[in-house]
């Protein structure tokens, strides 16, 4: 290690103006991660151009406080009002919104900013100790082997299907369908849009999930708050009581008894992270899918701190990772690595396998502020969920516009597309359908994200091999170890169902009947 | 007929008096904020140079210049925007190539990508062809491969499309691997899985000399002498070769309709922002140095783009 340049990094971040950004940027980056639509890549642009007036540490400090806030400030109002702030926490709705209605939403933020900061800080940690060796083990996942990752993760579908295999089934279905429009990954060339030029770039993510997790939910709400129920009057009343003095919160032993399903969440979401193209959502719904599969008796999915845990783990674990293929390669792996890339370059330093040895102090300034960064989310995220959360106290004649009004800005902010708007709302009227008939969201959202990757990795190891299947699906030792877990998965998932059943069936038949 | 005349000299005297007057408030652009529309969502290439852009033009233009960011159908949601704003010159599109392959891609496309008004290049990227320095040591021996063996390039599709012209003139077959973004292809580059990767200067220079070099510049324009020099040198282009090859601008337009005088007006400030000395340098920090091409040299390079563009595309389909 390059004593000097690690003391050098030190003098540089510990200064005034340095925590002082730092500070900013986890600030900004809870709040914007919060509302819905604007997500970590939309608030690191607006902030690129203040960067290039900091310095090196002041501007690592804005945009990594920037992006780790932002990524857990999504899980704010998807656990209040069931409106991811971005679609990394869409997975966090499931156990997040059914513990508020529940009148838990206190230990739901708080088991979420735990995990968040744990998943995140040890992914920190795994990056710093053994970036470069992860980064050579991403490198030998070519298209076939993520071809074969993608199908591991829809082979989860089956955990996150629920008691209804096909309606799970039919939901995916959709998802692949709603996946596959847009232009052809290969070609170019539009397909299934219907004639409709608007449709050309495909349904984007952040419209999809507004619309299926928050607006659908909004209506149901809403057409409850028209019948004057009572159910709504008390979910409302539970939501004013977030974060009231007599609200349960969060046992330190609670907190460590999520051990396992953090540590999927750090793993998956280490993994994920580092190899390009798949990013925080994908990692949030993989690690909630392996946890929900390994452990069925935590209820995970239905208002569990288990899977808030996962999720929330998974998603906050790749920040650090993201970063792994840009300082190890030079090559960023996301949308938000690119920006900090282009962060570097503004203050002159490119990107490449060479800043190990031209600029060791920035290299070890950053991992410092990739560990500072979490304290101060850690601090910053409880201030600003019990802020936050107060919105809860408004009643639900209030609160129900309020959240359908910001789902509409949500889903134009992302891209200043008008037409993400109506999509928003059609997909809204879908989710409330699927809803109402007891159909699940995740399978739709999940096919949603994986099919079109499967698909094009698909296709270009079919390129790549010219058209050999044999060679493009099992050409190398890992695709075909994943091929095996994917196939083994498969099987497991199976046969608990049938063994489900066969109990259920089987209980039935011992309950002494009636008359 | 006198009362004809004083007609024709009156209705003659108005006209060249609105005309006047236009021409007068023409060469007074611009008298309110400036927009300067992006046709991609915010933190992108094209919308990261902008805001870098648009933080000095207030100055240059003496107005308010915003970036806006209309977003979808590949690029073309964008340039419909400004189709549909008044051709006064306050509505400025600056895009890359992208909603131009999106255009020529379609079959019914809703717009052509001649709708528009050339005001200037702010800067240009090559498709450049990377390679392993043992596999393909120079151009000879990529052909020679490829004769042998289907080589495999992998790449965006702009980048891909560059390629794929060169190749096509060269008569040199090739396996395309297209790709949804840069980061995907260098790694599956780095870890063996395609041969040759395509990508543009900026990042060339990130690959080069560690993990590769670079085999061709797929267009006819010279590299910057302080990029060819970090790529090793002496980087054999399409020129070199005898071919037409493409090179990709980061341009700049307005709508078609807008008056003449406005246009040069536009074009001649647009000019001062990409030669200010505060810009050159952020645009040279962030990896996309300005490399300014004036309004006629552009325009007129911009409708064989579109051509060599529009053949390339039935090449990689």
């Amino acid at each position: 290690m390059n004593t000097d340049a690690l003391y050098e990094a030190l003098s540089l971040v510990f200064t005034f103006k340095t925590i002082m950004w730092l500070v900013i940027g986890v600030a900004l980056g809870v709040g914007l991660g919060a509302i819905p639509g604007l997500t970590a890549s939309t608030g690191i642009a607006l902030v690129l151009p203040l960067s290039f007036m900091l310095d090196i540490t002041g501007s690592l400090g804005l945009l990594i406080g920037l992006y780790k806030g932002a990524v857990f400030g999504g899980s704010i109002s998807a656990i209040s009002f069931a409106t991811p702030g971005s679609p990394d926490s869409a997975a966090t709705v499931f156990d997040g919104y059914r513990m508020t209605k529940e009148g838990k939403g206190r230990k739901a933020i708080l088991m979420a900013l735990y995990s968040s900061v744990t998943g995140d800080a040890a992914s920190d940690i795994v990056v710093i100790l053994v970036a470069p060796t992860i980064a050579l083990l991403a490198l030998q996942f070519g298209p076939t082997e993520r071809l074969w990752l993608m199908v591991l993760a829809i082979a989860l579908l089956g955990a996150l299907s629920g008691r209804h295999l096909a309606k799970g089934l039919f939901s995916a279905a959709i998802g692949l369908f709603l996946g596959t429009i847009g232009a052809d990954p290969v070609s170019s060339v539009a397909r299934n849009t219907f004639g409709q030029d608007w449709l050309r770039d495909g349904i984007h993510l952040v419209p999809l999930v507004i619309g299926v997790f928050a607006m659908s939910q909004m209506l149901e709400q809403g057409l409850e708050l028209l019948r004057r129920t009572r159910a709504v009057r008390e979910a409302t009343m539970k939501l004013g009581d977030l974060f009231g003095r007599n609200t349960e919160g969060l046992t330190f032993r609670e907190y460590l008894s999520a051990w396992r399903e953090m540590g999927i969440g750090i793993g998956v979401g280490t993994f994920v992270g580092i190899l390009p193209g798949l990013g925080a959502t994908v990692a949030a719904f993989l690690s909630f899918g392996i946890a929900k599969q390994l452990f069925p008796k935590k209820r995970i999915g239905e208002g569990s701190i288990y899977g808030i845990a996962a999720a929330e783990a998974g998603n906050n674990a790749t920040v650090g990772p993201t970063l792994v293929p840009l300082l190890a390669f030079g090559i960023p792996g996301s949308a938000t690595a690119a920006l900090i890339g282009a962060a570097l370059m503004l203050q002159g330093i490119t990107p490449s396998p060479r800043m190990f040895q031209m600029y060791p102090e920035v290299i070890y300034a950053l991992f410092i502020i990739l560990i500072l960064g979490n304290f101060f989310n850690l601090a910053i995220g409880r201030m600003f969920a019990f802020f936050y959360a107060r919105l809860g106290q408004l009643p639900g004649e209030i609160l129900v516009p309020t959240i359908m009004v910001m789902s509409v800005i949500g889903a134009y902010a992302a891209r200043s597309d008008p037409y993400d708007v109506l999509m928003m709302l059609g997909l809204a009227f879908m989710g409330f359908g699927m809803r109402k008939v007891g159909m699940p969201e995740a399978p739709l959202i999940i096919t949603f994200l994986i099919a079109p990757l499967l698909e094009q990795n698909l296709r270009r190891a079919l390129l790549i091999t010219r058209g050999e299947w044999s060679d493009a699906l099992f050409g190398s030792p890992v695709a075909i170890g994943l091929a095996g877990a994917a196939a083994l998965l498969l099987v497991v998932t199976m046969r608990a169902n049938i063994g489900g059943r066969l109990s259920r069936v089987g209980r039935q038949q011992d309950e002494p009947t009636g008359g | 007929m006198k009362t004809m005349t004083i007609k024709a000299v009156t209705a003659a005297t108005a006209l060249f008096g609105a005309v006047a007057g236009a021409q007068a408030q023409d060469t007074n652009y611009p008298q309110q904020p400036v927009t300067w529309v992006i046709p991609f969502g915010a933190g992108g290439g094209t919308d990261q140079l902008a805001r870098l852009l648009a933080a000095e033009a207030d100055r240059i233009f003496g107005e308010r210049v915003t970036v806006e960011n209309h977003a979808g159908a590949g690029g073309v949601a964008g340039w419909e925007y400004v189709l549909d704003q008044p051709a006064d010159g306050y509505t400025i599109f600056n895009a890359s190539p992208t909603p131009i392959i999106t255009l020529v891609s379609e079959e019914n496309p809703p717009i052509e990508p001649t709708d528009i008004s050339i005001v200037g290049y702010l800067s240009s990227y090559s498709a450049l062809l990377i390679g392993g320095e043992e596999a393909f040591p120079d151009w000879e021996s990529f052909k020679q491969a490829a004769e042998d063996r289907a080589i495999t390039v992998g790449g965006t599709n702009s980048t891909l499309l560059g390629i794929a012209n060169l190749m096509d003139q060269a008569g040199v077959e090739v396996v395309f691997v297209p790709y949804t973004s840069t980061g995907e292809a260098v790694t599956d580059y780095l870890g063996g899985h395609i041969d040759t990767v395509a990508t543009t200067e900026s990042t060339a220079v990130t690959i080069v000399p560690e993990n590769g070099r670079v085999i061709v510049n797929s267009s006819s324009r010279p590299l910057l002498p302080e990029i060819e020099e970090q790529l090793g040198g002496d980087v054999v282009d399409a020129k070199d070769l005898g071919f037409d090859g493409i090179s990709f601008p980061r341009w700049v337009g307005v709508h078609p309709d807008t008056p003449e005088e406005v246009k040069a007006r536009v074009a001649e400030l647009v000019g001062e922002v990409a030669q200010d000395p505060a810009v050159k340098e952020a645009f040279a920090t962030a990896g996309s140095p300005i490399d300014y091409v004036g309004r006629e040299e552009a325009a007129q390079d911009y409708e064989g783009l579109v051509e060599r563009m529009r053949s390339a595309v039935g090449l990689l389909q």
